[in-house]
């Protein structure tokens, strides 16, 4: 038995697949992924990367499309897809898995109404199709709403300890409406982009000569994560961790056997084949409190770490959700607006 | 070519220099011919010439050597672009009215914060040419190498910047490397503090959208206009020599509200096509903000930071949203694509 098989078929741990590329989804799901994880980005690489199997569906959107919806509907074209091969894991589970994801225009982050009109149109994609969304304070009203109306959802753009909690708080509202309205409260997965805020502590201690070692700063998101998984445990909430972000097979070791779901991308399903780990839960390991301890010097990581390090109006300007929000626009939903259209973006840089 | 009176009356009659937002070299006659007396790039413009106008840059881009790699393949292309624009603006230079004749060239926005290697990077990068200005990012280690820079007598330009702290910052750090540079016995170069008036107002837009903020749209869109003209104020209190540069204007409100202060204007192609319809010539950078408008945008933390004289300390520069938003477009839509470009021979397009 792999490791991969391992975490799945011995663990509560499940992983998914990362990418909207065909050939790697059929893979993945030989491999024992039980869904898959895109994003704007990843669903414009997947056209580029196999164009032979994407073009014929391309060539059927009208060309009159205005930006957005011509973004929306290439994204549609790779989620639908994803959905269709993941939809026997979504009946044999009954809905625990076997997703794709179906990503909100990054560009709407603060805005709910615009989100909120968006994310329904995402999910008469398919029954299998969680809406991907912000956790900024627009996006948590947007959570709530859609939680209400059963609709199941993926909050990301997450790399605090406290937007996770502020994501399970709105979860627990949207659940009580739904019970109250006699609906079932749908599948809500919350994404801890690990490797993302080591990338940018890594860059903000530096700036500050703190001198932190690099052994230290590849374990932040970790801690993070650790630290909103112990958080969700005890209040039993439904909510399910998504690590994603990886760097290495610490990132997935570090957490394996909890009650997660892992997205993992080819090149690391390949990495953790080939370096074939100790197969043993990681997830009761506590991070060493001397690097905690040294992490704490960064005030930007205090912000992360701590359950009240941020309220909801600070999500949206803290620096990793910039950089994210800003990386998922332009190389992922900009080239969306105009891929193979004859219209020319009017955007600015 | 288009007459453009705006254009002509600022630059010609007025204490506001006009410098050309672009490397595209078709738009970069026309900025000429309607009084542009220098020129700011950015790895994104750059990745724009090389790529639209690859048959231009053949003879140059075959001086290269084969096979580089990464980083010193992109600043070896930047040099490429950036050479060519600065002997081009040599004649202006040599007249020698202060602020005239320059071409920027911007170090590696994947550094940040590593003020060691975006030193070595800007000792180079000003040895290209004696009219190259080396633009540094205004985090705390760009603004230790600005100093070191100016201390040399090198010409920089502090970008990512887009507050009232951020800029006094650097104005304090040209005061000090000026008074080294005395004692060696050193003339200090053109030194500038960018403002990028357009992408404050775009980020606290979407935070305010995401707080529900009692500022509209109208408040917005004088917001980088507000932290300018207070900037501008400071500067001459204080007696500062470094030029001010508003920069990644949105409107022609930008250009207009900000007309005739003694400052260097970055001008968009887009722009300036745009102030073609102004007919309004009138100094108005003594015209204050309207204090209604202030107080909206006082409600938002993001504002305060921007507007306040103490609303950051240098070790928040580099955490600001506006600072790793563009910093991530910088990356993903400059850096990298540069990074990806096959400049070889036979490659022609």
């Amino acid at each position: 038995m792999n490791y991969l098989e391992w975490l799945d078929q011995c663990t509560s741990t499940t992983w998914w697949h990362d990418s909207g590329n065909p050939d790697e989804i059929a893979l993945a799901i030989r491999r024992g992924a039980k869904g898959v994880t895109t994003n704007p980005v990843l669903t414009y690489r997947s056209l580029q990367s196999q164009p032979d199997f994407w073009l014929p569906r391309v060539r059927t959107l009208r060309d009159d499309l205005d930006f957005e919806e011509r973004a929306e509907a290439l994204l549609e074209l790779v989620a639908t897809y994803a959905a269709e091969q993941v939809y026997p894991v979504y009946k044999t589970t009954k809905g625990r898995n076997g997703y794709a994801l179906g990503q909100l225009n990054p560009a709407r982050a603060g805005d709910a109404e615009g989100m909120l009109l968006q994310a329904r149109r995402v999910h008469s994609w398919g029954e299998n199709i969680a809406v991907k969304l912000p956790a900024t304070a627009a996006g948590l009203d947007v959570v709530e709403h859609l939680v209400e109306e059963g609709i199941p959802i993926c909050a990301t753009i997450n790399v605090s300890v406290s937007q996770a909690l502020a994501v399970a708080d709105a979860y627990e509202r949207g659940k009580k409406k739904a019970i109250a309205s006699g609906s079932a409260p749908p599948l809500c997965i919350v994404v801890q982009q690990v490797g993302r805020l080591d990338d940018y502590l890594r860059d903000v201690a530096m700036d500050m000569r703190l001198d932190i070692p690099e052994s230290d700063l590849r374990m932040a998101g970790l801690a993070v994560a650790k630290r909103t998984y112990a958080r969700f445990t005890q209040r039993k909430t439904d909510c399910v961790i998504m690590p994603a972000g990886l760097r290495g097979e610490y990132h997935i070791t570090g957490m394996a056997g909890g009650n997660l779901i892992y997205t993992i991308n080819t090149r690391m399903q390949d990495m953790m084949l080939e370096s074939d780990p100790e197969q043993r839960p990681g997830i009761g390991d506590p991070v060493d409190p001397k690097i905690i301890d040294s992490l704490m010097r960064i005030p930007e990581f205090v912000r992360a770490y701590e359950p009240d390090g941020m309220t909801p109006s600070e999500f949206i300007s803290y620096g990793v959700t910039q950089k994210l929000l800003s990386q998922f626009y332009e190389t992922g939903w900009a080239p969306l607006e105009t891929y193979l259209s004859s219209r020319v973006s009017t955007r600015w840089i | 070519m288009k007459e453009n009176g705006f254009l002509k009356w600022l630059s010609g009659s007025t204490r506001s220099v006009y410098w050309h937002d672009s490397a595209i070299r078709c738009e970069q006659l026309e900025g000429f011919s309607n009084g542009a007396a220098g020129m700011t790039t950015n790895p994104f413009l750059v990745n724009a010439t090389l790529r639209g106008d690859t048959a231009f840059w053949r003879n140059r881009l075959d001086h290269l050597p084969k096979g580089l790699q990464g980083d010193v393949k992109v600043e070896e292309l930047v040099r490429c672009v950036t050479g060519f624009y600065a002997e081009q603006m040599l004649p202006i230079r040599r007249m020698g009215i202060p602020g005239k004749g320059y071409v920027c060239a911007q170090v590696n926005p994947n550094r940040t914060g590593d003020a060691e290697y975006m030193f070595e990077q800007a000792k180079r990068i000003a040895s290209w040419a004696t009219n190259v200005v080396v633009k540094l990012p205004a985090t705390a280690a760009g603004i230790e190498v600005y100093e070191e820079c100016v201390a040399l007598g090198h010409n920089v330009a502090a970008t990512v910047s887009f507050t009232v702290p951020q800029v006094l910052a650097v104005g304090e750090a040209r005061e000090r490397g000026k008074r080294r540079a005395a004692k060696n016995g050193t003339t200090p170069g053109l030194g500038i503090a960018v403002m990028m008036v357009g992408r404050l107002d775009d980020y606290l837009r979407d935070v305010a959208h995401d707080s529900r903020a009692r500022a509209g749209e109208q408040d917005i869109v004088n917001a980088g206009t507000a932290c300018m003209k207070r900037a501008y104020g400071l500067f001459n209190e204080r007696g500062y020599d470094t030029f001010l540069m508003p920069a990644g204007c949105r409107g022609v409100n930008h250009v207009i509200d900000l007309a005739g202060a003694k400052v260097i204007m970055s001008i968009a192609p887009k722009i300036a096509k745009m102030l073609m319809d102004v007919n309004q010539f009138e100094e108005r950078i003594d015209v204050p903000v309207d204090p209604d408008v202030i107080d909206r945008l006082m409600d938002m933390n993001e504002f305060r930071k921007a507007y306040e004289v103490d609303g950051m300390k240098p070790a928040d520069f580099i955490t600001f949203g506006s600072s790793n938003r563009t910093t991530t477009q910088f990356i993903e839509c400059g850096w990298n694509p540069l990074a990806d470009f096959d400049y070889g021979a036979g490659e022609l397009l």
